[in-house]
């Protein structure tokens, strides 16, 4: 396994005849992954995060910057580096698993070893241990055309597992399995990972897969990284109202600043690499946590992102909350979801336990925020 | 489970449809087979000897098989490379390539034929150019025989296994070789291991195809093959019907006829075989976005070497007809005052016959394309909503017939056309009529929009109509107001779709047309043999630039429909 470099990393796709403009669709992305490291690049579809896999993997070069695996740069235009795909001994699983309907599973997974001249004693050998790994003994003998989805996937792992390659390229593995399974796979994927001491780089657009998964992430939008950290980091300190937003069930509502904390009114304050700051919201103010408070003068326009395991709807009139009214509520097994709006119609989620009583429409309650996370409006 | 009631309307209808079914298609063919097997009368195979070794035609069925063969061959391989390049890479100007490389199979081939014989002929302009730069004292190519036949098949035929191709490696999911690259392969090693055997039965569906239309093709070894002695079974089937001296040359005509059908009979089996094992390839989950393979710095000589087979493929004939229609005289050097249009306007005022065979043919064109369209609107539509036990029966025909049209050779459905109706049937005369003509276009055509009209109901969701239903509309209101527009791009397109071979048809005509009731296709074949070649020029470009318009206006509709 290898640590995989990506340094000032710009594509531009070109005109295929089909697209009129040239679009970017990586601009300046640096970043690198750590030997054994679980990473993942999460973004909407057309945020460059695909793209990126594809020139790590080298089915195209990149206008600039430059690609390493390990101590191998193998992307580098201003050297005319381009190592094919073939040289780069990576391993990939695409969303279609693109397991070959000709060849046996077995054949599937031992194709790398024959490319590579392998003894046949040693491919069998090895081919069982690898598929082994993915809980696929005794389905060596059969064809694509006869296994489930599911089966077809852990096919198209063994074979990428097979060569023990530097690193793993995972493009959106699991979005084609049903919900149970995908939940059943993240464990499976994760817990091999772990195991094997492998390098993956995981591609997805589903938030709950990235942070169940991942050691580190990497938020990209329209071709540039946005954020970069563990889980917690990216869940707990979201770097931009798009970045609350794409991590889901944030509810994000605008506002005037109104200047600096001066009292913590809504309990202890948390560790917070900035600062806190209050913005005008329904008829109250709501304190925040702001990564550069320099940037929220009083007066500005602030967007402010409230999670919703943060807000909790109390009884009306009590002291420290917003008043609210309730528009539905929704119970959802293991816990309410409460949709309130403030008095200037802006609209917040909160969650409730199970115990707590619904709340019919229209009802006047108190909504309390926890914890919030504060932009300045141009970050839109 | 729904119990239907079948009113008696229904059955009136089906009763109908079953005879026009047994009439039209049925009685024909026993009675193609009835000739074939019989003399006198009397049960006999002496119809079928002349095709085996040491019999008069075992040459034509030999050269039928090795052209068969031999333009399957080079159409395959030229479908493929073009296919892949124009599906697969970022070769520039894509759309323009996939649309002109198509044209050839639009242009008839006896048109095409006789375009390359203005430049490989004994007189063409390639052949004259060599003689002058080399000196030479006899034209150094000879379009005349074997190799002119296949070489102008190849060239007509290869478009359709190019469209199948083409579809196939586009939907072809990309990740099959990309992940045979990751995995160690090189570029042309994913291709042999993954891209080839993947498309095999494409492959092999696309090839069926081309050998069935090459060897049931008629005006291309007609056109060059007879000059050059190099006579096939459709060529023969034509010499057996025109000559006098043989008693026996209707019966042997239909015996050739025959073999002709098996082969098209066996050649469907096989494509169908094809396309079963097709959707195994498409088994496994979503396809990715293909991304195109790049082709670095061959991008631009790819181009390049794309542009010139156009050239030499496509314009080159064509341009040659051209040169030929509007030169004063053969053999004047091609200069400004040796232009005219006079030829295009010769074409009509000194020959009656053009005006008279392009009113036929249009009005042919016109009544077999409504008729066919309406015929595959009722059954599509009783196929869809009909009670279930007729609707099943209408699924079975539909699949049946969409792969049909290229399987039964025009040549057959001519003899067969003949030895029905030389004699009234039922106190009808159709022989020496127009209406022969129109029966036997019918015969031909009427299955050729079935296919898109079903695909287009097909991809109407059912979902659409319902909620018409519940709306409130009726049955036949929600038909009307939403199926019907949704389905008229693929209706109008089906339409073109016969009007356009209808329109320039050969094969059956120059065995069913009499005087009065000659075809443009014929027209144009014998004014061509006839050797007056400003005149059969100027003609030709008459044709193409109709079946041009004809693909345009196809074209316009389909791609406004995608836009739907």
């Amino acid at each position: 396994m290898a640590a995989i470099s990506i340094s000032g990393v710009h594509k531009t796709y070109e005109d295929s005849g089909r697209e009129k403009n040239r679009k970017a669709a990586l601009l300046d992305v640096s970043l690198s992954i750590r030997d054994r490291e679980f990473f993942t690049l999460l973004g909407p579809s057309g945020c460059g995060k695909t793209t990126l896999l594809r020139s790590i993997a080298g089915f195209f070069g990149i206008d600039s910057g430059s690609i390493a695996i390990g101590d191998r740069t193998v992307s580098d235009p201003s050297t005319g580096t381009l190592v094919p795909p073939e040289h780069r001994d990576l391993g990939m699983v695409f969303q279609s698993y693109a397991v070959w309907p000709h060849m046996t599973v077995a054949e599937n997974v031992g194709y790398p070893l024959k490319i590579r001249k392998v003894a046949a004693a040693r491919i069998g050998a090895r081919v069982d241990s690898a598929l082994r790994q993915v809980q696929l003994t005794g389905l060596a003998g059969r064809y694509p055309a006869q296994l489930s989805g599911g089966q077809q996937q852990r096919v198209a792992l063994a074979r990428s597992l097979v060569m023990e390659p530097a690193a793993l390229l995972l493009d959106e593995p699991l979005s084609n399995l049903d919900a149970r399974l995908r939940a059943e796979m993240r464990f499976e994927l994760k817990e091999l990972q772990q195991r094997l001491g492998l390098t993956i780089v995981y591609v997805t657009h589903d938030q709950e897969e990235a942070l169940a998964m991942s050691d580190r992430i990497a938020v990209m939008s329209e071709g540039r990284l946005v954020q970069l950290g563990t889980p917690q980091e990216i869940h707990r300190q979201p770097a931009s109202e798009f970045v609350a937003r794409f991590l889901g069930r944030n509810s994000i509502i605008t506002g005037p600043v109104n200047g600096p904390e001066k009292v913590p009114v809504n309990g202890p304050a948390l560790d917070s690499p900035g600062g806190r700051i209050t913005v005008a919201a329904g008829s109250g103010l709501i304190t925040a946590d702001a990564r550069e408070p320099e940037r929220l003068p009083p007066g500005s326009d602030a967007i402010v992102s409230i999670r919703y395991t943060a807000a909790k709807i109390l009884e009306s009139g009590a002291p420290g909350a917003l008043p609210a009214t309730i528009r539905v509520s929704t119970f959802m097994g293991d816990y309410w979801l409460h949709e309130v709006e403030l008095s200037d119609g802006q609209v917040v989620i909160a969650r409730g336990e199970t115990d707590e009583p619904s709340y019919e429409r229209g009802r006047a309650v108190a909504l309390q925020i926890s914890r919030a996370h504060v932009f300045p409006a141009e970050f839109r | 489970m729904r119990t239907s009631t079948v009113k008696p309307g229904t059955v009136a209808a089906f009763l109908a449809a079953a005879a026009l079914l047994f009439l039209l298609y049925i009685r024909p063919f026993i009675r193609l087979g009835l000739i074939a097997f019989t003399r006198d009368g009397i049960f006999s195979w002496e119809n079928l000897r002349v095709i085996l070794p040491g019999g008069s035609d075992f040459r034509a069925l030999m050269n039928s098989l090795l052209t068969g063969t031999a333009t399957t061959l080079i159409a395959v391989i030229i479908a493929i490379v073009l296919a892949y390049l124009l599906a697969r890479t970022n070769v520039p100007g894509a759309r323009f390539f996939s649309w002109v490389f198509v044209v050839p199979y639009f242009i008839p081939p006896f048109i095409t034929a006789f375009a390359w014989t203005r430049l490989f002929g004994p007189v063409g302009y390639y052949n004259r150019f060599l003689v002058w730069l080399f000196h030479l004292s006899e034209p150094p190519i000879s379009i005349y025989g074997a190799g002119g036949v296949i070489a102008v098949s190849a060239l007509y035929t290869f478009p359709v296994a190019f469209l199948i191709l083409r579809k196939a490696m586009m939907q072809m999911d990309s990740g099959l070789e990309e992940s045979a690259r990751i995995s160690g392969a090189s570029g042309i090693r994913a291709a042999a291991d993954i891209g080839i055997p993947t498309l095999l039965p494409s492959i092999g569906a696309a090839a069926v195809i081309v050998f069935v239309t090459s060897v049931s093709m008629f005006g291309i070894p007609a056109i060059l093959g007879v000059p050059g002695r190099f006579v096939v079974l459709t060529t023969r089937i034509y010499a057996y019907v025109g000559s006098f001296g043989n008693p026996w040359g209707f019966n042997i005509a239909a015996g050739l006829s025959l073999v002709l059908l098996v082969t098209g009979a066996l050649g469907l089996r096989l494509q169908q075989y094809f396309i079963r094992h097709e959707r195994f390839v498409t088994v496994s989950g979503k396809s990715s976005a293909a991304t195109p393979v790049s082709l670095g710095r061959y991008r631009w000589p790819v181009f390049a070497a794309l542009l010139l087979a156009t050239i030499a493929g496509v314009f080159a004939p064509i341009l040659a007809i051209l040169v030929t229609a509007v030169s004063r005289a053969l053999g004047l050097s091609f200069t400004w005052n040796n232009l005219t249009l006079a030829h295009f306007w010769r074409v009509f005022s000194a020959m009656p016959v053009v005006t008279r065979a392009l009113g036929n043919s249009v009005l042919l064109g016109v009544t077999i394309s409504s008729l066919s369209s309406a015929v595959a609107i009722v059954v599509v539509f009783v196929r869809r909503f009909g009670a279930q036990r007729i609707a099943r029966i209408g699924a079975r025909l539909t699949d049946f017939v969409g792969s049909v049209p290229y399987a039964v050779p025009g040549m057959a459905i001519g003899i067969a056309m003949i030895v029905t109706w030389i004699r009234p049937v039922l106190g009808v005369r159709l022989y020496n009529t127009w209406w022969i003509l129109a029966v036997a276009y019918l015969v031909r055509f009427m299955i050729f929009p079935m296919r898109s009209v079903d695909a287009a109901v097909r991809a109407v969701d059912g979902s659409l109509v319902e909620a018409a239903r519940l709306s409130g509309a009726s049955m036949t209101r929600s038909g009307r107001d939403i199926l019907f527009p949704l389905i008229r791009p693929s209706v109008v397109s089906g339409w073109i779709l016969v009007f356009m071979p209808a329109l320039t048809e050969l094969t059956l005509s120059i065995l069913l047309y009499s005087p009065g009731n000659e075809t443009i296709g014929v027209t144009a074949y014998n004014i061509i043999q006839e050797g007056l070649l400003p005149v059969a020029s100027a003609l030709a470009i008459i044709i193409i630039v109709l079946v041009l318009l004809a693909d345009l206006a196809m074209r316009r509709i389909t791609t406004a429909a995608e836009g739907l």
